[in-house]
Order: structure tokens, then C-alpha cells, then sequence
């Protein structure tokens, strides 16, 4: 019986490592096999500090002190490891694994090889390890061991509401999203890679936890405990369980426990293998089912489990599949009539972006020569071009993707050339992309929440993302993102994941997460290719909305001659990187010569 | 101080050791895109066989060493089609494939020490013959490695930059679904880029293992030190491995000159966490083969 | 030349193209039409044998390849060019030309044949010969996609969406390719396309497909004259 309770407390001890290391890889998306190096250090921790510094008795001190290091060691793997898109994450965690080891051993603070020993139980005042102390619950009397036992079911279970809480929050949004595309990410205004050591950092201070947990129950911590086979154990516990669920981590954990148990009473007394067998065919049972789980589900028994929003008035929750603006709708043939209604430029405001001089090369290839352009508030700029024009190299430049050789740009009077893509979208320049990317596994509701302005970037952005671990998300974000959605037909789909719109309603939702962010300036690149025919008059309408309602500035990049005559206020002719021309519609799609250059011998029939 | 000398020869002979598995995991990470743990799997096999056929059979060196070489590829081959394929033809994600391969190094390793035991074993009984070179002695199969090493570095140049079957492997490893569209049997450039890596890495731990001993887990550190070698050389050319590799065995045993034997291994790998610290993409050059456009 | 009879194939456990029927004459351009989702791209990749055929099947000049090898039909004289990652992004272009041909390899002066062939056609490439793939632009890289189908002088050669984010002029210059592919070198094309227009005015025969489904298999005339019809078939 006791061994039982045994197996058990540390089986919820390991269901706490299990959450941690869901928090990295399974909301993280950062594939980390060094796992139980985070569970080492806060054991270590927990145990020179216990042993050698703090009072006896100061149980919750070592606790927090193991997963304080374990977090400050999740940090400092997790910065330069998570550079350069995390992709060598996964070789500095293994090389930390490896290395972890031969470190512990030749120092002298960790007991070297010999570990570290006599670690006080857990006490809490008289309450002590070697007490004969009952507690009398009626008809029950519960030992030092099932008390201990229940204690670590409670860290589990305050682990397990703690970590939901945090997947659910604002920040979790966040960090799936990184998970999801971090460039879009970036070009939404936040910096990927705080974002990334943050969960890291939180992870491995969960786990350190554990990892202290682990030492003051088992009373020794030794070299061997924290191998490459440890890791490996937790990573078969996460991924069988599921490792987009955090319901999994812990279905996962309590598995394989049992499967060890299992096994050991199955090799020892049935089959009656020797010992020194037992744990090395217990690693090649594990291996074998994780890869086993591995070709039939990658996402394990649980699968991820998406966030459903309901609106908080009563209201059409169901919206039925259109896609039409709730501003009046926009026809093709009306539009140019209501060009004459269009402040002119004398009317507008100073610009509010301008850049000139652009150059790109890259080898011997020039991508832009010498790109200019000026956008005003409630104007349509729209840049044409044949191809390798340098059309999207500038859009490029201008939102920080790559970097000019020369030529300067301003956004509402500051410089942005030089400056990263999340600084530049935070001063007020978002764009759209050509293939769309959205957040792929975040419903259509988060992919509009994740934008929200309001979080500052950086590091202040991670901390205002950790104090809103527990409120969540704010409601009149909520308010706001639905409303984004009727306007732009998608509220019928708001609890979908992204990736199951179709293609033109993916389209949509790429206007509809730029207008969540409410730039100032706004850059669409080829909004409506691929777009079926039919469906084209919703999207100028809104893209026109975005000018004249919203008052922003737009540029667009276009093909489609029918939808730069019905929008665009601008045309910008483009060629071999340079700007040839600027006027309006009539001027440039009416001028021959240019039109030679791009169109080829055929002209451009009316519309 | 002593002198600078034998250190400095070791070291280059130890990097040329490493640099070996390094060039196997080079090799499949360029043109399969996966990190494959596995070859730890294969330098076991290898080494292992040419065990077997010397206490089973009673073979001479020279000949369990050749049954060794053999194992090499045809093990790593039979864990692409047995294992890796299936996960391969899906298109699965890059972690998913570490993983599987991370398994099949600890499934290999673990059953071996279930069904052969962990103690060690040795090849060899009688010393080794060597040589007195510049104050310290290099035996016989370390020198063997060392020509070995550059013999298959050489050879792969050539192979990739004549031979159709290279070309069609570079294809392959820059836009698979279009090489298969140009006729190029992918699965066959697969399984030749396979056995070629479980070649390398079987001239890597036969003679290793010659000189420590067969153990379940001396596949371990290789491993770790091939991708080390690959940290601190990066990847985009395949020299760049090979000299991340003798960087990284100069760095064991300068440590050992300036500081102590003790400090060997910290010291080394300080000197790897550093590199990935300032240059992640590897000392000489890039790991990232096309540059990506948003 | 081609016969395609009842296909039925897609990913995973639900299929995309649901019965596919029609044929492609010789020295002909056949359009294939639809939205997105229709199985225009599926169509292709069944062709080519990147997916398998699930039911139905697949004849080139009378012979079966339904369960053919991708380099099987490429020898056959089938050959894909896609609308994107449709070169080898870091191997020059000439490399990326001589392995369109990679079939005919044993025999190098009839490749260097074929090259002087497709470089007549697009003069632009000779001067990116040595180039790596990447830094050629949009149209560009679509020339090189298109000469490196034709490198291996295929009898079928099978275009996915060409027009797609091209120039109005490109745009131009690709239809004028493909009516001189079949008009001068008597191949035949299958034409996958958005461009409605541009892909019925080039094509002999028009093939609309709508979930899976063909819809509509005749001669453009028939559509276009019926232009409300047009759009209700979409």
C-alpha cells in the first residue's frame, strides 16, 4: 500500500513537469529535448538551498527558489537558442541535456557524483517527515506518506487551474499565435522573441517546481536522475497524452506511470526477467510507443481544445455565410460616380507616409531602383507593374521584412527605415499578405483578438501580457472583434479554426485582422487575386470603406486593371524598380506609351 | 608549458574523428531536412556486428571490420524504409521526425544492453601499433581515420558536383515535389543518401570503437559532438562541418594544455554554447539554404 | 492522347476529384476551369502522380498509368509545370534546365538540343543562365518552370494556372506560348486556369469542373456566347 502511494505522489509530481513542459512545446510550439535538465535544476536547487542555506522547515522558500532558477535557466537557453526563428532550439536543449550532466558531476556545490542527500521532508511546523503525527478524519487515519501524497494531488491540481488560466489568457493567445507564424506576428507589432523565452521561462519554472517538489519527497537527487532517458520519459508522457492539451499532459503523465508500474510487476514477476533487463526494455517499450503514437496521431489522445467565444448580447449569434458590408453595398458601376464626392488632394492633410529613393539589390539583381510614394489619409494609392517591377520589395521595405540600401521613409513624420517590422507597425503601418497567413489553428475570432492594439512591445509587452495571465481577455475587445466580424460577413464562423474557411473568406479575414489593428497606414498586397469574379464587389466595397469611413491612408498592389479603375484614387506605375509615373486612373491607364510597356501590343479594353 | 606540439596533432586527429559522424548528419540534414538521432542507432549496429562476427564466428580483423562497414549502410537504409519513410511520404513536420529518430537511437541502445548486456567488450587484445609523431603517438587506426575522413570528403564532392545520382540528390533536397515531377525516383535518392551516411558513420565507430571498446552507450557523445561540430562549422558547403569539427577537437585538447584533463569537457562545450551565442548559423557559414521572403 | 475515366482521388479520407471524365485530343489545348476547391489543382497532381487514383483511371496513348510511377509518365511524354515552387530555388537555371531533361540524361547532346530549343523560345533566360533560381522574378522563374517542362520534349505538357500573378503582358506572352506549342511544335497542352478569358480564347476544347465534378465539356464558343450561364456554372 505504501508503495502504491508512493508511485502515486510522485506520478503527480511528474504530472507537474508534464504541464510545464506542455506550456514550451504544445502552446510554445518550440520542440526542447532537454526537459528534465528545467526538472534538475529546480531539484538542485531545492536541495543546496535546503541543505546548506535555509532554515529547516522553509519548504514553500525552497519551492519557490527552484522554480525561480529553473525559470532564470529557461531564459537563458531559451534567448539565444529562440534567435533566428528557434530552429537550432532544438540542438542547444539537447546540447544542454547532454552537457547538464557532466557539469553536475564535476562541481563540488552539487555533491558531484554522489548527489546531494539528507534532504529534509516536507514539514510544514510540527508537522514533520519522522513525526508519528495522525490526523483523525472520523473514520480515517492518515499517515505522513498519504498526506504528502494528498499535498502534491493539491500542487497538481493549483498547477493544472494556474496553467489553464494561462492558456486561456491574452498572453496564451499570443504565444500560440507566435507558434502559428511569427512573422505575422511581428507585423502585427510585437516581438516574437520575448514572447517565446517568456513561455520557456514559465515552462521550466513550472517544471523547476516540480523538480523541488521531487527533492523534498524522494530526499536525494543524484547525476542519474536527470539524463537524456528522463527527458525522454517526458516527452512520451506529453506527446501520447497530447500535447496541444493541457487535459492531455496530465492523461499522458498518469499513462505512463501506470504503463511503467505495469511493466515492472510484468518483466519482474511474470516473465521474471533480471533486473538490470528491466529498465533498459522499460526505454525500448517507451521509445517504440512513442513512436508508435507518432504515426497514428501526432496530436496525441487529446486533442487541442479551441476556445469558443459567445457574444454577450442577445444578437444573431448564428450569421448565415455572406459576405457582404454592412455599409451600403458598393457596386462597380457606382463607384467612379462617387470619385467626384472624394476630397481631392488640396483638401487632405499633410501625408502621412512618404518615402523616396528606395533601394534594394541583392547579387547583382536590382529589385528597386528608386521607389517613391506619399499616402494620405482617405486616399487609395494603388501601384501597378509588370513583374519584378519591385512592387512588393517596397512593401517589403516599408514594413521592415528587408532593408533598403538607400532612399528614406516616413510614417507621420518619423523615420522607419532600419527600424524592425514590429516597431514599424506599432508606430501605425500594417500590411496584408498575398497568401493571406493567417494564424492557422486560432479560431477567426482569435486571429482578429490577437491583433488588438493596446499591448506596448517588447518586454513591456510581455509583462503586460503576464499581468493579464488571470483577467483574460477585456470585453470590449470582445465587443469589438464581433463587431469586425458582422461588418465583414464572418460571424458565422467565429469558433471555426482559421484554416477551415475557404479560400475567398480567408481573403476576408486578412482585411478583417488589418482593420482590427487600425493603422494609419494600410498596405494590401494583391487583396483580391484568386478571388472569384462575383464575389470582387464585397471587397472593393470594404477596401474603399477602409478610406472613406475609417480615414485610412491605402496602398494597394494590383493586377486586376477593373478593381485598381473602381478603387483606386492614385495609380502608381512602376517598372525595373523605379516609379515612371503617378495620376490618376484616367491619366495612367489612359497613357499608350506606358501602357505598351506593361500590357504588350494589346491595349486595355474598357472595362 | 609544455610544448604545443602533440596537443595540437591530437587535436586535429580527434576532429577529424568527429568530423566524420558530422558529415553523416550533414549529408541527411541537407538533403532530407531532418536531424537524424539515428545514426547513433547505425554507429551501434556497426559496431556491434563487427562484435558478433568476431565472437561468433571467429573472423579476423580485418575481416569482422569489413562486416562492420557493410552493417553501417544497410542498417541505416533498412530504418529509412522500415521507420522514417512512413513518417517521410506524409510530409511530416520536422519535429516529428527528430523525435522518431531520437527513438530509434534509444530503442537500439537499450535493446542492445537488453539482449547483449551493457558491459563492454573489446576487438581488439594487443596493442595497437602506431607511430611517434611530434611528441606524442598516434596508433595506427587513428591515422587510418584521419586519411579516411578526407578520402570521403573528397569522394562526396565529386559525387555530388558529376555524378547524375548527386544531381538529382541536390534536387531532390531543393524542391522534392518538383524532382519527382522530373522523373528523379526520390525515394531511391533517399535510400542511396541513407547508405552513404551509415557508411561514414561505420568508418566512424569501427575504429573507435577499436581502440575503447563496444559498449550500448558509446554512440552517445559522437552524436553529440557530430552536432556540435555542425554548431560551431555551420552547414551551407560540406567542408564547413569538417572544420567546425577539428575546431572543436583542437578546443578538447587545448583545454587539456592550458588548463587540466578535468576541464576538458566544460571547457569544449563552453566553447560550442559560445559559438551558438554569437553566430548561430555556424562559424563559416549559413545553415539556412534559401532565403526565406515573407 | 490523354484519357481520363472516371477519376476519383483527393488527401486524406475525402476525395476531391469525384468522377472526373473528359479527354485531350492530339495538337490541342484543352482549359480546365473552376474555382479554387473544384479539384483543378487535384487534376494535376493525379496527372503527374503525385496523388494516387483511387478509383477510375488514367490513359496516355492507349497505355494504362493509373498506377504509373511519376517517372513512368515523364517517360511516357507527360510534363508539369506549376504555378508555384515550380523551380529548384538554389541551383543555377541552366542546372534547372538540364534537369527537366533529367530522363535523357545518357544521351547529353540530345539534351544540349533541347536546351538551344527552349532557350529560342525564351530568350530571357540565356542571360540567367548561370543565375541560382531564386533571384529570377515572378515571370521570369514561370519561363524557366515552362522550359523545363518542355526539356523533356513531352507529348502532354500540363500547366498549372500560368497567368496566375503575372503581368498583363506576361500574361500575354505565356497564351502566345502555349498556342505555339501546339501550333508549331504539335504538342498538346492542358490548361489549367483563373485567367476565363484569355484560357478559352487559346483553347480548342473547354473543361469546367465544379466539386469534384465536370460540368461542362465542349467547345468555348459555347460558353462564352452565354455569358449569364457562364456565371451560374461558377
Amino acid at each position: 500500500m505504501s508503495y502504491a502511494i508512493d508511485v502515486l505522489t510522485l506520478a503527480a509530481i511528474l504530472v507537474i513537469a508534464t504541464h510545464g513542459y506542455m506550456l514550451i512545446k504544445g502552446l510554445g510550439g518550440l520542440l526542447h529535448l532537454g526537459h528534465a535538465v528545467f526538472y534538475g535544476v529546480g531539484a538542485y536547487a531545492a536541495a543546496i538551498v535546503s541543505t546548506k542555506l535555509l532554515p529547516h522547515g522553509s519548504f514553500l522558500a525552497s519551492l519557490a527558489i527552484g522554480g525561480l532558477i529553473a525559470a532564470i535557466g529557461g531564459l537563458l537557453v531559451a534567448w539565444p537558442g529562440l534567435r533566428n526563428r528557434g530552429r537550432y532550439f532544438m540542438i542547444v536543449t539537447f546540447a544542454i541535456q547532454l552537457i547538464f550532466v557532466t557539469f553536475v558531476i564535476n562541481l563540488h556545490v552539487t555533491g558531484g557524483p554522489d548527489g546531494i542527500s539528507q534532504i529534509p521532508g516536507i514539514s510544514f511546523g510540527l508537522w514533520q517527515p519522522d513525526s508519528h503525527w495522525l490526523i483523525s478524519l472520523g473514520p480515517l487515519t492518515l499517515t505522513y506518506p498519504q498526506i504528502k501524497f494528498g499535498l502534491m494531488v493539491a500542487f497538481a491540481v493549483l498547477s493544472f487551474v494556474l496553467c489553464s488560466r494561462l492558456i486561456a489568457s491574452s498572453y496564451g493567445r499570443l504565444v500560440r499565435a507566435v507558434r502559428e507564424d511569427e512573422l505575422v506576428v511581428e507585423a502585427y507589432g510585437r516581438e516574437a522573441t520575448p514572447v517565446k523565452a517568456g513561455i520557456v521561462a514559465i515552462g521550466a519554472g513550472v517544471t523547476g517546481v516540480a523538480g523541488a517538489l521531487f527533492a523534498h519527497h524522494f530526499n536525494y537527487v543524484g547525476p542519474t536522475q536527470f539524463e537524456l532517458d528522463t527527458t525522454i520519459l517526458f516527452l512520451v508522457m506529453l506527446i501520447v497524452g497530447g500535447q496541444y492539451s493541457l487535459a492531455g499532459a496530465t492523461l499522458g503523465a498518469v499513462l505512463m506511470v501506470t504503463l511503467l508500474e505495469f511493466l515492472r510487476f510484468f518483466l519482474d514477476n511474470v516473465l521474471g526477467v533480471p533486473f538490470e533487463m528491466t529498465a533498459h526494455l522499460r526505454q525500448v517499450v517507451f521509445a517504440v510507443a512513442l513512436i508508435a503514437m507518432l504515426a497514428w496521431r501526432g496530436s496525441g489522445i487529446v486533442p487541442e481544445k479551441l476556445p469558443v467565444y459567445r457574444r454577450s448580447r442577445d444578437g444573431d449569434a448564428t450569421g448565415a455565410e455572406h459576405i457582404a458590408p454592412s455599409h451600403s453595398a458598393v457596386t462597380l458601376a457606382a463607384v467612379p460616380a462617387s470619385r467626384a464626392e472624394r476630397p481631392t488632394v488640396s483638401e487632405m492633410g499633410p501625408p502621412v507616409l512618404t518615402c523616396s529613393g528606395l533601394s534594394k539589390r541583392f547579387g547583382g539583381v536590382v529589385a528597386v531602383a528608386d521607389a517613391r510614394l506619399s499616402l494620405r489619409r482617405g486616399r487609395i494609392v494603388s501601384i501597378i507593374g509588370p513583374n519584378g517591377a519591385g512592387k512588393t520589395s517596397t512593401f517589403n521595405i516599408l514594413s521592415g521584412f528587408e532593408q533598403a540600401n538607400e532612399g528614406e521613409a516616413h510614417l507621420n513624420g518619423v523615420a522607419i527605415l532600419g527600424r524592425s517590422t514590429a516597431e514599424i507597425a506599432r508606430l501605425g503601418l500594417a500590411r496584408t499578405f498575398q497568401d493571406v497567413r493567417a494564424w492557422s489553428r486560432l479560431t477567426v475570432i482569435e486571429n482578429l483578438l490577437a491583433v488588438q492594439p493596446g499591448f506596448g512591445g517588447g518586454l513591456a509587452g510581455v509583462s503586460a501580457g503576464l499581468s493579464t495571465i488571470f483577467p483574460g481577455t477585456r470585453p470590449e475587445h470582445t465587443e469589438r472583434a464581433w463587431a469586425l466580424l458582422d461588418r465583414f460577413g464572418l460571424a458565422g464562423h467565429a469558433n471555426a479554426p482559421a484554416n477551415a474557411l475557404s479560400y475567398a473568406q480567408r481573403k476576408m479575414l486578412s482585411l478583417a485582422r488589418i482593420s482590427c489593428f487600425d493603422p494609419s497606414v494600410m498596405l494590401l498586397d494583391e487583396p483580391t487575386s484568386g478571388v472569384d469574379p462575383r464575389r470582387l464587389d464585397t471587397f472593393l466595397a470594404h477596401i474603399r470603406g477602409f478610406a472613406d469611413a475609417d480615414h485610412k491612408a491605402v496602398c494597394l498592389i494590383e493586377h486586376n486593371m477593373a478593381v485598381v479603375k473602381a478603387v483606386a484614387d492614385e495609380v502608381v506605375f512602376m517598372n525595373e524598380g523605379r516609379v515612371l509615373a503617378s495620376g490618376t486612373p484616367q491619366e495612367i491607364l489612359g497613357d499608350r506609351a506606358l501602357m505598351r510597356v506593361y500590357l504588350g501590343h494589346r491595349e486595355l479594353k474598357a472595362a | 608549458m609544455s610544448s604545443l606540439l602533440p596537443y595540437l596533432i591530437n587535436g586535429i586527429s580527434l576532429g577529424l574523428s568527429i568530423s566524420l559522424v558530422a558529415l553523416a548528419l550533414a549529408l541527411i540534414w541537407r538533403t532530407v531536412g531532418m536531424i537524424d538521432f539515428g545514426l547513433g542507432a547505425v554507429y551501434l549496429l556497426a559496431a556491434y556486428a563487427a562484435l558478433m562476427a568476431k565472437t561468433w564466428f571467429g573472423l579476423p580483423y580485418v575481416a569482422f571490420m569489413a562486416i562492420g562497414l557493410v552493417a553501417g549502410p544497410i542498417a541505416a537504409v533498412a530504418i529509412y524504409g522500415g521507420v522514417y519513410r512512413t513518417f517521410i511520404r506524409r510530409d511530416a513536420a520536422l519535429f516529428v521526425l527528430v523525435l522518431v529518430s531520437l527513438c530509434v537511437h534509444i530503442a537500439t541502445q537499450h535493446g542492445l544492453a537488453a539482449l547483449l548486456s551493457a558491459q563492454k567488450f573489446y576487438l581488439l587484445d594487443d596493442i595497437i601499433p602506431g607511430w611517434e609523431i611530434g611528441g606524442t603517438r598516434l596508433n595506427a587506426v587513428q591515422v587510418a581515420k584521419m586519411f579516411l575522413s578526407l578520402a570521403i570528403l573528397a569522394g562526396l564532392s565529386l559525387f555530388f558536383l558529376k555524378t547524375s545520382t548527386g544531381q538529382a540528390i541536390m534536387a531532390v533536397a531543393d524542391n522534392k515535389r518538383l524532382a519527382q515531377c522530373m522523373g528523379i525516383d526520390v525515394n531511391r535518392c533517399y535510400r542511396i543518401i541513407y547508405a552513404i551516411a551509415g557508411f561514414i558513420v561505420a568508418v566512424a565507430a569501427l575504429p573507435e570503437v577499436t581502440e575503447s571498446g563496444v559498449d550500448p552507450y558509446v554512440a552517445t557523445t559522437p552524436l553529440f559532438l557530430g552536432l556540435a561540430a555542425i554548431i560551431v562549422g555551420g552547414l551551407s558547403a560540406f567542408q564547413y562541418p569538417v572544420l567546425g569539427a577539428v575546431l572543436l577537437g583542437l578546443c578538447f585538447h587545448l583545454a587539456v594544455w592550458a588548463f587540466s584533463s578535468q576541464w576538458q569537457d566544460i571547457v569544449a562545450y563552453t566553447f560550442v554554447i559560445l559559438v551558438l551565442l554569437a553566430r548561430p548559423q555556424g562559424l563559416f557559414g549559413g545553415m539556412r539554404l534559401v532565403r526565406e521572403r515573407p | 492522347m490523354l484519357q481520363i475515366d472516371k477519376l476519383v482521388s483527393g488527401y486524406g479520407s475525402d476525395p476531391i476529384l469525384r468522377g472526373v471524365t473528359f479527354n485531350v485530343p492530339d495538337r490541342s489545348v484543352v482549359a480546365v476551369l473552376g474555382h479554387n476547391g473544384a479539384g483543378k489543382s487535384s487534376l494535376v497532381r493525379a496527372l503527374i502522380g503525385l496523388i494516387s487514383v483511387w478509383e477510375g483511371s488514367i490513359s496516355f496513348d492507349g497505355a494504362d498509368l493509373s498506377r504509373a510511377s511519376s517517372q513512368r509518365r515523364v517517360l511516357a511524354g507527360i510534363a508539369v509545370s506549376f504555378q508555384d515552387e515550380a523551380v529548384f530555388p538554389t541551383l543555377s537555371v541552366e542546372t534547372n534546365l538540364r534537369l527537366g531533361a533529367f530522363t535523357r540524361r545518357s544521351n547529353p547532346a540530345w539534351v544540349n538540343e533541347r536546351a538551344e530549343h527552349v532557350l529560342s523560345l525564351f530568350p530571357k533566360l540565356r542571360d540567367l543562365l548561370l543565375q541560382p533560381a531564386f533571384t529570377l522574378s515572378g515571370g521570369e522563374r514561370r519561363m524557366l518552370s515552362i522550359g523545363m517542362a518542355l526539356m523533356s520534349d513531352p507529348k502532354l505538357l500540363v500547366l498549372d494556372e500560368p497567368s496566375t500573378g503575372l503581368s498583363p503582358s506576361m500574361t500575354e506572352f505565356v497564351f502566345e506560348t502555349i498556342v505555339n506549342i501546339r501550333d508549331k511544335l504539335g504538342k498538346s497542352v492542358l490548361l489549367v486556369e483563373q485567367n476565363v478569358q484569355q484560357a478559352l480564347a487559346c483553347a480548342d476544347k473547354a473543361v469546367v469542373l465544379k466539386t469534384g465534378t465536370v460540368i461542362f465539356d465542349g467547345v468555348p464558343d459555347a460558353i462564352t456566347s452565354d455569358t449569364t450561364e457562364l456565371v451560374s456554372m461558377f
